[in-house]
Parts: structure tokens; C-alpha cells; sequence
């Protein structure tokens, strides 16, 4: 079956393994497959996008055993779990993403 | 321009030795000023717009009509892609995620053990395997081009079948029956006119089925030839010990060391080994270390003699006078020379210094047995000979030459063993050739005339990669499988055996070697895998299970080490049959060389080598190490000499030559002046010329062969030179005139002595700037990344500007564009030569890349922020956003920025070679072919027209190396963790790379070392890449 995917430009690189061991979930950038009748690009996927989130993590971030549950929320404790932001320090500068 | 004043040529600064790029520079300086000045070359800027890139009004209209239609069909912002995932994934691939496999590769008798990276199951990097003895991690040239033949656009693809002179495709079932009919037919007669043909190899695999052939037919017969082989080495060492020794040489710990004619840093077997250990024992850390001293004895520059201390000049006909002169004075020293020195006169060649006979002489005996001598392998055997019994002499075996059993040992003179096959040919004795590995139309001598033999062979067939020159005259072709397609084995000269792992099924359905060679044996039914598993059992022996354990790791570390190395062997050194070799080689010796007997010698090409790497452009445009010459082979010769015989070969006009010599074929070669080559010696190099080699090989430079005969295999006198009819000069593009020093102090050397007495004296020649800038500089808290080169260990091998092409993606600009100064090298290596003597000077090589400045020049003038510094202080680059001014590139003080003049990468596969290109599109817009696609670094952006790029310090293996300390949790990088393509492949450990801000990393240490500067530091750039100088170790009582 063939599948329509996230198409990143040629020039831009995205690795899975670095940003879900920092605790980012699929349901933020991938959005509610589970409620898509059918799939689709949920968010814009643009520079900006990317940048808005390695500026501030923070929102997207949750404990790692959490990664694939769609329906999760953060409730108060939760912070515990959490990777630290300054522990990550998602790169902003070009090469982080552009080689 | 700029307006500053621009340094003064003709006065070195410093206290340093003139240094100049061409004879041209030196002659006139004045006329070298003003073009510097332009800092450009006029050509590479103008004519953005000329006839090449001006499409055709029909193909003008077709790309606009194309473009219409995308437009008309909606803004799309990104097209929708559809990918097929695998029901099933195939085990351990993860996309994305690289595997790396252990392989090995052969070549001269001595086996490269490799690593090679596979994305998704496409082969894209090579690299030295670290565990195996031979590389250690590092690579050849050779082994990096690899991956590029793998992907050939002009692999056949099918056999083919030969019949009253023409060629159609056949199919491979057809092929099959007529290959066992043969076989069949010749088992019935034991063989009886089955021959087979290929390079002689070190794959165990393969010596076990020809001894089950000879069993089985005995009248079959395998011959093996090479038209680059090391005979002269094995025959040599039997002369000296009864039966064929391994030396080898220790050049780490030797004091002395005396080359004659020989590349053993690059062209010679275990060249990969040997420059390794060469610069482990030059290396200097502090002033109180001492360091080798190396003498060169050669006819053309090479490799090892830009690294000598002490150069001298001779032809390669001189070389073995030359040694008997200098085995006579060690005899009078002192020396245990036996019965030798009774049999010579001792007579130097003319034009030999005395101090070169006495005082090296007296510096190698003074050694105490820490010295000793190494000879080529175009020497003739009884050379070779002496030198074993010279090391015998200096007291060096056991020291530092050790003597093993030779495991790759030839048992036949190839270039003889050609002969038999061919005289039989002749007689009519061959019915069934079988070539395996080779391609004797093109490369064997040309009294052979093989191509003639071979059409009285009733049936024939090639095994090859490409439908090359012998393929012409086969009535049956085979498509060949590549090293990384097939199984295989290979053992290296200490007796490492290494399996040859496939990482991809063939692209083309082809056969090794070995597989069609047990076709023959046992009809078929092995398979590779099988053969090479069963040589591995017989090998090991023992039980199964541990058999299974061992292959297992072979096949991991790519090291077989159920086998043992050869231990170190005492055989005695047979003096009586050295003097009487000796004294034949002595005897024989006919008119000296002079102005009147001019002498040719051939050598492989660095680059190509035999010819079998012919159509790989990634070799065909590097510059050749010493000239720097692209795309051709020219004919080295000294200026004396061409200014004797009333030619020229220089940047102004190349003459074209006719070469003749009695009982040879008549060649025409450009020629190429080059200071410091001997006198009435001209140097051919092999490999070039060809016409069925593919695209890109075909009718570049000059093919030699012809002129190379049995008796005159690697040298030959008696030469005739005149100008070609009609006189023509030949079009020569190097990139030996871009870039330019403009008289600053940028390759820094000085001697020993020198070093000693003011260890920091870099730095008074590149002054760092004590006043910081005007505004608050940077901090660099995480990592901070630097990289060192040392010019002392480095030997200009060109290894690490082929590595840096694989792993980035870099393009070829072809011969034309490359004389433009449009070379698209993130690194290069320049060449200097030193020295106020034009005939005789010293080299300096320099590896340049971005230095990734701290304050760097070309981020102020970019008007769109497309390079930018990062926060580990690396100097980015944004392709996407680059919209090509160029005042990056016109603001580099180092001239390391390379702009994309025309889409390359499409240009010239379609365009360049194929003349015309596309017939509609024009030139350039042709299209890439697909399989040269899949050796695409997947990490690294495939940069289009339009846009420039530079050096990154291979930026996307820093950071996979931190996403997977990431992963770990981990914040820092180890030392080590990150490894850039060219520190990867540097046989010499010159390049190291690291973080400056762990004190404890090699870089950071080698950055505190008293003989480090950074390039032009004085216009306060504060580059990451420092260098450390070039020290020469020269012997005080030597005049030159």
C-alpha cells in the first residue's frame, strides 16, 4: 500500500532517534492519525515550524513512555519526567539541520 | 582588486628560501605579481555567459514550455510523494541508518583491508578497515575511487557475442552452454588448449582451484600478467636467498634511509604501510625528538621525492651504477659486503656528486644497523638483489628490515609467461582462452602484438567490467562482477588473509573470477560463497563449529585470525649468487645515458594507475601530485633537456612529441617541463590513451603502451625525440597557477637545525595579530572544533581530496572548465617548489581547506546570511539560501570557496564527454546517469547552479556523532567520536581533527606544539585549522 509522507526538501535533515529520546511525541508533528479518516499533513512543516519548537521545546516536550500515546496531557508532577530543556539544547543555527 | 599594495614577490619574507608555484613564476616574477593581482583568473568570471551555456532557441523553448506547464498546474509548494514501505524490512536495515561492512581489496601483491558504509544497500563510502594490519584505518586512493567504478554508467550490462567482426548482445543461458561445451571439450583432453589469463592475485580461493585444475586437466595452464607487476622484487629477493622473501621494512625506526628509484610512500606495494610508518618516525613533538633522514634516488619527481632531505637526479638506467658505486664505499667502510665489491669497478654514473657515493655511504654506516635501503620495483632484479645484501652489510636485518616467507610470491616473470601464451597462440596451441583479469590488447608489449594472436584463437572469452580495448577481438564477452559484488579472498604480504564480502547483489548479473574459474574445475556448482568458504575450511581445519565461529568474525573485523602471520625467517643471505648477478647486470650495462642516448622510463599513473581506473572522473580531474596536471598524462622531462632538443611543455604551450625507439611503436605525447627531473630522461606514465575505457576515460591523455616492448618493460635508451607532424601543441589543464602565495609565508618549512635553534620560527614568518578586534569576540562554551595538519607527514598522496569528493558529494567540472579555475575541490592540495635552484628545487605540498576562520572574512559580505557561525564555531553554509554573488569567494583570503558555475552534476555526464550532450537540452541540462546517483552521500545536499560551497569539516558526521550521544545521554563528544573524510583516509595520520576545548584531545595538544602556525595569521582571520611546519632533517656535511 503506498504511503503519502512527510516530504522534507532535499536540503533539510531530520533524525527520528535524537527527538524522541528528547521526549518530543509523535502526535506533534505527525498530529491525531488515530481520528484521520484519511492521513494527512497535520502541520506545516516549515522552517519556521521546526524553529518555533527548537526555540522553545518546552510544549512539546513529555516523559519518554509517553511518546506514543496520542491522547496524553500533561497533568501537574509531570515535570519530573520531563527532560530539561537546557539539557537538550535543540541546535538553531544552520548545520544543525542543513549539510 | 584591492587596493592595498600587494607583497613583493621577489623578496621572500622571513629569512625563508624562495618558494615558487611553475617555472613560469620563477623565470618572471614580476609577470607572476600582476596576475596575482587579479586574484581570479580572468577566464573563471568571464564568459558566465558564452557559447557552452548558451542553449539553442528549440532547446530554449523546450525548457520554457516545461516550466509553463509546471506553473499552469498550480503553485505547488512541494510535490506529493508516494513511498512503498516493506511489508517485511529487510534484517538490521534501518533507513537512514548506514551499515558498514569489511572487505578487502588487492592490488601488487599486497591486500588493503576496507571498511565500506551502505546506505540502504547502496555501496557509497569507502574507508580503511582500523583492524586490519595493512590500513589501520587508513586508505589508498584506489580503494577510495571504489565505490565510483561500482557505479559506472558504462558497465556492460550483458554478454556478447562476436561474429565475422561484429558484436551483438547474447543471452546469458547461451553464453552458459558455450562456456561448459569449452569446458566439457577440454576436460575430455585434460585441458589440452585451455588457457586462461589474469593478473596475478593473492586470493587464496583461487590458487586452491588452479592447483585443482592442474589435477584435474594437466595440460590446461593458468598465465598470469600484469603490465604493473612486482616481479623484479621477487625475483631480486630469490637471488639473494634461494627462494623469494617478504622484506619488511621498518621506516619508523630507521635513522637512514636511501630510496633509489623508488615511490615507497606511494606507487610501490605496501605503499599504504609504509607511509604510515614513514611518518611515525618524523613526526616531531618537541625539539629534543630526533627524526628520519631520507635520500632520494630517482629520475622524476614522485611522492617520496618531495619528502627527501637529499634529492638527487639520475635516470632510472643509473640507478643500479649508482648503488654498486655506494656498496663498494661501505665495503671500504667497514661493511660485510662478502665477495661483492670484488666483482664491480665502483665507478658512480656520470653526473653523480662524489659527497652522494662518501658521505651517504658514511651516513648510512653510521648508523649501527638503524639505516637502510630500499630499491623500485622497475628496477631489474639484480638491483634488487644488492640492496637485500647492502642491508645485510649496514647490519639492518633483524633491526629494521625483517625477512619473512613471501606468501604472494610470482612464480613466473609475468611479461614472459605472456610470451609463451602468445607464441602458443601463434602456433596455433590455444583453442580456449579464458581472460580472466585482463586487458592485454591495451596494456601488453607491443612486440607481442597480442590482438593479432588473439584472433587465431578459435574461441575466446573476457571476463571484464567494461568492453574495453580486448573485447574488441574475444568472440565471447562476459559482464564481470565488481570486488563489491562477489565473494573473494585476498592475503596480504605478512600473511593476513581477508575475505572479500559482497555488499550488493551484482547490478548486472556478473561473474568473478572465481566463479568462472570453478565453472571450469568442477562445472559450476559452486558458487563463490561455497569456494571461498571451503578454501577458509581447508585453511583453518579443525572442528566446525569453531571454523563457523572464526568465518563469522572474519567476516566482522574483516580479519582472518584463525591463520597465523609468517614468522620472521633465517635464511642466509647467498652472497656468491648476488656478486655473479651483480656483476652480470654490471656487464651488460650498454651506452651511458647523455644527451645523445636519451632514456624513457614508464611508471604506473598515481592516479589511474595501470589504466584499469581509466574512466573514473573522480581520478581523470585530480591533479596529478607533482604537476598538478588534469585529464592527461604528459611526458616529464627535465627544462634542460627540452630546451636541448628545441621543444616546450609549460602553461604557455605543451608540445606534442614523437617518441621512437627501434623494435618499439611510434607514440606521439604532449610534453611538460618539470624542475628537478633528470636530465635526458623522459617519464611516461601508464594508463591513459584509451579508447573503449567509458565516456569519461576514452581519448583522455596519451597512450604509452606501444612504446613499451619485452626487453624494454620499465625502461628503455636509445630514444628518438622529434616534433609531431604536423608540429601541434596539446591543450594542458592544471590547477598549479590558482592560488597563489603572492610571496607571504603560507607552506612554512626549515630544517632541523634551523627548528632547533628557534623552535617557534612559524610564527615569525606568520605573525599572529597580539591586537584583538575592535568588537567582543565570541566565546565558545560547548565544543569547539580545530583541526591540524601536519605538512611534515604529509606526502601530497591526493587520498583525502578523493575521500572529501566521495563523502560530499563534489562534483567534476571536466578538462575545459577546470583550466578555468572552476575546480570544485573543498580540499586541495597545493604545491610549492622551494629553493633558489630552477633545475634541482625541494616540494612543499599543503593541504587546503575552509580553516573555518573565528572571525571570518567571508561572513561579513554576505548579503543574505547564507554563511553564518555556528555556536561550536564551524563556518556554515546554507546552500538554500546562497543567491551566488560571490563576495564570499572574493573575500576568502585562502581561496577555499568554490562557486557553482553550471549544474555540474548533470553536465558532465551529459554534456563534456559525451560530446554534445543532450540533443535537444543542450550541453549541460543532461541528465545524471542513474547508477551514478546511487553513490550520493544521502547526508550531505546535492548542491545545484548557482549556489557556493566549501569545506564543512564534514559537518553532517559531527552531528550523527552527536545525535547518538544524544541518544546516549551524553552532552560531550569523545575525542575520536568524529572523524572527517580526509583525516580518515590520511595514510599518515598529517590530518587530525577534534575539539580545542578538551585539553586532553590530540588536536589540542598538537595546537600547543612550538612549530604550529595558522595561515596568514596576521590579518587576524584566528583560523581553527592550524598547520605545523614542514621540518627537513638535511645532512650537515651535504651540500645539497
Amino acid at each position: 500500500m503506498p504511503w503519502a509522507v512527510h516530504k522534507l526538501p532535499d536540503h533539510a535533515y531530520f533524525d527520528h532517534s535524537v527527538h524522541l529520546n528528547a521526549g518530543v511525541g509523535c502526535v506533534s508533528c505527525h498530529g491525531r492519525i488515530d481520528q484521520m479518516e484519511v492521513v494527512e499533513l497535520a502541520k506545516p512543516v516549515s522552517m519556521g515550524w521546526c524553529l518555533e519548537c527548537h526555540r522553545n521545546p518546552e510544549p512539546n516536550l513529555r516523559p519518554k513512555n509517553q511518546i506514543t500515546n496520542m491522547k496524553w496531557e500533561r497533568k501537574p508532577g509531570d515535570e519530573a519526567l520531563i527532560a530539561k530543556v537546557e539539557d537538550l539544547a535543540p541546535p538553531e543555527h544552520c548545520s544543525g539541520c542543513h549539510r | 582588486m584591492s587596493k592595498r599594495k600587494p607583497y613583493s614577490f621577489v623578496e621572500p619574507s622571513g629569512g625563508q628560501r624562495p618558494i615558487w608555484r611553475s617555472l613560469e613564476d620563477k623565470a618572471h616574477p614580476e609577470a607572476a605579481q600582476t596576475r596575482a593581482a587579479e586574484e581570479f583568473s580572468r577566464d573563471q568570471v568571464a564568459g558566465m555567459v558564452d557559447v557552452e551555456s548558451l542553449v539553442s532557441r528549440r532547446g530554449f523553448l523546450t525548457v520554457s514550455a516545461a516550466s509553463a506547464a509546471v506553473a499552469a498546474s498550480g503553485c505547488v509548494r512541494r510535490p506529493e510523494e508516494k513511498i512503498l514501505p516493506f511489508s517485511k524490512g529487510p534484517e538490521y536495515v534501518i533507513p537512514g541508518v548506514p551499515l558498514h561492512f569489511a572487505t578487502v581489496r588487492e592490488w601488487l601483491g599486497e591486500a588493503e583491508g576496507l571498511f565500506v558504509s551502505s546506505n540502504e544497500g547502496r555501496p557509497t563510502k569507502v574507508e580503511g578497515n582500523p583492524f586490519h594490519p595493512v590500513s589501520e584505518g587508513a586508505s589508498t586512493l584506489a580503494a577510495q575511487a571504489m565505490v565510483w567504478s561500482l557505479y559506472d554508467p558504462d558497465r556492460v550490462r550483458e554478454p556478447s557475442r562476436r561474429a565475422n567482426g561484429k558484436s551483438a548482445r547474447a543471452h546469458a543461458n547461451d553464453l552458459a552452454k558455450a562456456v561448459a561445451e569449452r569446458a566439457k571439450l577440454a576436460a575430455s583432453e585434460n585441458g589440452e588448449g585451455l588457457r586462461f589469463l589474469t593478473a596475478p592475485t593473492t586470493s587464496p580461493t583461487f590458487a586452491r582451484l588452479a592447483n585443482e585444475l592442474a589435477q584435474k586437466q594437466p595440460n590446461a595452464r593458468i598465465h598470469n600478467y600484469a603490465p604493473v607487476n612486482h616481479w623484479n622484487v621477487v625475483e631480486g629477493s630469490r637471488i639473494a636467498f634461494g627462494q623469494p622473501q617478504q622484506a619488511h621494512y621498518d621506516f619508523g625506526n630507521a635513522r637512514v634511509i636511501l630510496s633509489v628509484d623508488s615511490d615507497f610512500l606511494h606507487g610501490e606495494p605496501s605503499a599504504l604501510r609504509a607511509a604510515g610508518s614513514f611518518a611515525a618516525g618524523r613526526r616531531l613533538r618537541n625539539m629534543a625528538e630526533g627524526m628520519n633522514r631520507l635520500y632520494v634516488v630517482e629520475p622524476a619527481f614522485t611522492a617520496t621525492g618531495s619528502k627527501a632531505d637529499h634529492r638527487l637526479r639520475l635516470p632510472a638506467s643509473d640507478c643500479g651504477a649508482y648503488l654498486r658505486a655506494l656498496a663498494k664505499q661501505l665495503a671500504s667502510l667497514g661493511a660485510d659486503m662478502g665477495e661483492i665489491p670484488a666483482s664491480l669497478s665502483g665507478e658512480p654514473p656520470a653526473g653523480v656528486p662524489s659527497e652522494w657515493i662518501e658521505k651517504v655511504a658514511a651516513d648510512l654506516h653510521a648508523q649501527g644497523g638503524q639505516a637502510l635501503v630500499v630499491v623500485g620495483l622497475r628496477q631489474p632484479p639484480a638491483v634488487h638483489a644488492l640492496a637485500h645484501a647492502i642491508n645485510r652489510g649496514l647490519t639492518a636485518v633483524g633491526k629494521v628490515v625483517r625477512y619473512t616467507a613471501m606468501p604472494n610470491a610470482l612464480a613466473a616473470d609475468p611479461v614472459r609467461d605472456l610470451a609463451d601464451l602468445v607464441a602458443d597462440m601463434n602456433a596455433g596451441k590455444v583453442k580456449t582462452l579464458v581472460i580472466l583479469d585482463a586487458n592485454p590488447v591495451y596494456d601488453a608489449p607491443h612486440d607481442l602484438q597480442f590482438a593479432a594472436a588473439l584472433e587465431k584463437v578459435e574461441f575466446s572469452v573476457q571476463l571484464s567490467t567494461h568492453l574495453d580495448e580486448t573485447a574488441q577481438f574475444t568472440t565471447w564477452h562476459a559482464p564481470k562482477a565488481h570486488p563489491f559484488e562477489a565473494w573473494g579472498d585476498a592475503r596480504s604480504t605478512d600473511g593476513t588473509v581477508s575475505i572479500q564480502q559482497p555488499l550488493i547483489a551484482p547490478l548486472y548479473g556478473g561473474k568473478s573470477a572465481i566463479e568462472v574459474l570453478a565453472s571450469f574445475v568442477d562445472g559450476g556448482a559452486e558458487s563463490g560463497h561455497d569456494a571461498v568458504r571451503r578454501t577458509f575450511d581447508r585453511m583453518l581445519g579443525g572442528d566446525a563449529s569453531r571454523r563457523e565461529l572464526i568465518w563469522r568474525e572474519s567476516l566482522k573485523v574483516g580479519v582472518n585470525r584463525g591463520v597465523p602471520k609468517h614468522g620472521e625467517s633465517a635464511l642466509a643471505l647467498q652472497v656468491a649468487n648476488v656478486a655473479k648477478a651483480v656483476a652480470e647486470h654490471s656487464a651488460a650495462k650498454t651506452a651511458p645515458i647523455g644527451p645523445s642516448n636519451l632514456e624513457v622510463t614508464f611508471a604506473p599513473c598515481s592516479k589511474v594507475r595501470d589504466g584499469q581506473d581509466a574512466n573514473i572522473p573522480w581520478l581523470l580531474e585530480l591533479p596529478e601530485n607533482i604537476t598538478k596536471v588534469a585529464w592527461d598524462n604528459v611526458a616529464l622531462i627535465a627544462p634542460k633537456t627540452a630546451r636541448a632538443l628545441g621543444v616546450q611543455g609549460n602553461a604557455k604551450r605543451s608540445d606534442v612529441v614523437r617518441l621512437s625507439r627501434e623494435g618499439a611503436g611510434d607514440i606521439e605525447v604532449a610534453l611538460w617541463e618539470v624542475p628537478g627531473h633528470a636530465e635526458n630522461s623522459i617519464s611516461l606514465a601508464l594508463g591513459w590513451g584509451r579508447t573503449h575505457a567509458g565516456r569519461y576515460g576514452n581519448g583522455q591523455g596519451f597512450d604509452v603502451y606501444p612504446f613499451r616492448t619485452l626487453n624494454a618493460f620499465w625502461m628503455a635508451d636509445g630514444v628518438k625525440v622529434s616534433k609531431a607532424e604536423p608540429a601541434r601543441a596539446h591543450f594542458v589543464a592544471q590547477t598549479q597557477e590558482h592560488g597563489s602565495m603572492e610571496g607571504r609565508a603560507i607552506a612554512i618549512e626549515g630544517t632541523l637545525a634551523e627548528y632547533r635553534e628557534n623552535p617557534e620560527f612559524p610564527r615569525y614568518a606568520s605573525v599572529e595579530m597580539s591586537i584583538p578586534p575592535l568588537w567582543k569576540e565570541k566565546e565558545y562554551e560547548g565544543h569547539k572544533w580545530g583541526m591540524s595538519i601536519d605538512l611534515t607527514s604529509c606526502t601530497g598522496c591526493n587520498t583525502c581530496v578523493i575521500a572529501c569528493q566521495s563523502e560530499n558529494n563534489i562534483p567534476n567540472v571536466g578538462k575545459r572548465q577546470l583550466a578555468r579555475g572552476r575546480e570544485m575541490y573543498w580540499l586541495r592540495i597545493d604545491r610549492y617548489f622551494v629553493g633558489d635552484d630552477a633545475d634541482n628545487p625541494d616540494i612543499a605540498l599543503q593541504p587546503i581547506g575552509c580553516q573555518q576562520c573565528e572571525e571570518a572574512p567571508c561572513e561579513n559580505v554576505c548579503p543574505v546570511n547564507a554563511t553564518t557561525h555556528s555556536p561550536e564555531g564551524l563556518n556554515d553554509m546554507a546552500y538554500n539560501r546562497c543567491i551566488g554573488t560571490r563576495y564570499c569567494m572574493n573575500n576568502c583570503p585562502y581561496k577555499v570557496r568554490r562557486f557553482n558555475f553550471l549544474s555540474w552534476h548533470g553536465r558532465l555526464a551529459g554534456g563534456v564527454a559525451a560530446e554534445g550532450g543532450d540533443p535537444v537540452l543542450g550541453p549541460w541540462y543532461g541528465e545524471m546517469p542513474e547508477t551514478e546517483k546511487m553513490q550520493f552521500n544521502p547526508n550531505v545536499t546535492v548542491r545545484m547552479r548557482g549556489v557556493m560551497e566549501k569545506c564543512t569539516y564534514c559537518v553532517q558526521r559531527i552531528q550523527e556523532a552527536k545525535i547518538v550521544a544524544r541518544r546516549d545521554g551524553r552532552r560531550r563528544l569523545e575525542d575520536g567520536e568524529v572523524t572527517p573524510a580526509c583525516a580518515q583516509a590520511c595514510p599518515t595520520r598529517a590530518i587530525v581533527f577534534g575539539d580545542l576545548n578538551d585539553p586532553k584531545s590530540r588536536v589540542a595538544r598538537l595546537r600547543d606544539l612550538d612549530r604550529r602556525y595558522a595561515l596568514l595569521a596576521e590579518i587576524g582571520t584566528q583560523p581553527r585549522t592550524t598547520f605545523l611546519a614542514q621540518i627537513r632533517n638535511p645532512n650537515p656535511e651535504m651540500s645539497s
